[in-house]
């Protein structure tokens, strides 16, 4: 285990950070639905 | 694990479609980057008041647009307050005159720079309703009421049209405020009379509400406004959600090309250098079409204007672009910069690891330090 996260650590890093990124542009596009919502209903 | 046949297959038809994967990332960064990085640019100065201070300020559009704003203000407070005949068809010259002596420029940008203030915190803000933009006419109403009044309203005064006779003051200010003058008359007698007559019509601040309740402004203006503040709110968070999946893109980009440090950081480069260069090159297709262009195009779009106005409308566009072209270009360089910065380092730590691996060859050819010893003892 200990050798395996030597050898691999950048690419775990990357995994976890490629993940990370992913849920905060979810949010960012939940955002974007939400706002477009009044926008569609022509308040 | 072990190097049958199957294996080594299996590990090239992986190492094929990492590097597929990758390429399409890339295509997806170089594409969603550049236009992400240029619509922020456009985005952010549009948002933020201090931008509009500065356009303000470049443009000259408090001395540029007093007439206009001379014009705007007297007619709708007339209006509100039922004489709207008294401002008909004055020329743009007339209000320039008015504006010169009533709206001093100083007066003027400040009302701008409260508008904008109040008109941007209604936008970042969930506040239903006008924004509460007012414009205080308090010293508009003192210079009209003392000797500089009369000498104000004297140029609106010229295109009027002699009374029949018979007309007395009072016939004449009884349902308007004036539509003709009577012949043989001081000019500056009425214009003075004119003047505190306005005096006693214009309110002490006027703001889109009070015009809204005096159906001075159109029915739909408030869904328009409100239709421009979703707008706006959607740029924004559009602009959020391009800045985050472009990074999301970076960092799958370099996890799918992960190999040995020294190839790595080159790759990582690439994207860089491509995302940077085509922001350049949009901006600078956006600089030269505006250039150009612009003139006609800003024709076209604001036609319905009159020409005064296009041109102003036509700077402050310019003056926006220009902040936007410094940030999109800023970013560009800084991409190109950390990109260079990336190839840089992987250049020197390659040579430094060809020397250390050739200094460990020779090293490794040459005879132990004790059998050297031996040999010539």
């Amino acid at each position: 285990m200990g050798a395996w996260l030597r050898r691999n650590w950048l690419s775990l890093l990357l995994g976890i950070t490629s993940v990370a990124l992913a849920v905060w542009t979810l949010l960012a596009l939940f955002d974007l639905l939400a706002v477009m919502k009044p926008l569609g209903s022509g308040v | 694990m072990s190097k049958t046949p199957g294996n080594i297959h299996r590990l090239r038809l992986g190492s094929i479609a990492r590097k597929g994967a990758a390429s399409l990332v890339l295509i997806c960064f170089m594409m969603l980057a550049p236009v992400t990085i240029v619509f922020n640019a456009i985005v952010t100065p549009l948002t933020q008041a201090e931008s509009w201070h500065m356009v303000v300020q470049e443009t000259r559009l408090g001395e540029r647009s007093r007439s206009l704003l001379a014009h705007f203000v007297v007619s709708s407070a007339l209006q509100s307050g039922q004489q709207a005949d008294f401002v008909g068809d004055f020329s743009l010259r007339s209000w320039e005159s008015v504006a010169e002596i009533l709206f001093p420029v100083e007066w003027v940008e400040t009302s701008y720079r409260e508008t904008i203030d109040a008109f941007l915190g209604w936008v970042h803000s969930n506040q239903s309703g006008y924004p509460l933009v007012e414009l205080d006419l308090i010293p508009v109403k003192q210079t009209l009421s003392g000797p500089r009044g009369a000498l104000a309203v004297l140029p609106l005064m010229q295109g009027f049209p002699s009374c029949e006779p018979g007309f007395s003051q009072v016939t004449l200010l009884a349902d308007q405020l004036i539509t003709c003058l009577p012949p043989d008359q001081d000019l500056t007698f009425f214009a003075g009379l004119i003047a505190r007559s306005i005096v006693n019509y214009l309110p002490n601040q006027i703001s889109l509400q009070s015009l809204a309740q005096a159906g001075v402004l159109p029915a739909q203006i408030e869904k328009n406004l409100e239709q421009a503040r979703s707008g706006v709110k959607t740029a924004q968070a559009a602009a959020i959600l391009g800045m985050r999946a472009s990074l999301l893109l970076f960092c799958l980009y370099a996890w799918l090309r992960l190999t040995d440090w020294l190839a790595w950081l080159r790759k990582l480069a690439l994207p860089l250098y491509l995302a940077g260069g085509l922001t350049a090159l949009l901006i600078g297709t956006w600089h030269f079409s505006l250039a150009w262009g612009g003139r006609m195009a800003g024709t076209m779009l604001f036609s319905q204007v009159d020409v005064e106005t296009q041109a102003w409308m036509l700077d402050g566009l310019k003056a926006f672009s220009s902040m936007s072209e410094k940030q999109a270009l800023g970013m560009a360089l800084l991409l190109v910069s950390l990109g260079a910065a990336l190839h840089l380092v992987a250049i020197i730590a390659g040579r430094r690891s060809m020397h250390h691996a050739a200094i460990t060859t020779i090293e490794s050819t040459l005879p132990s330090r004790g059998k050297f010893r031996k040999q010539f003892r």
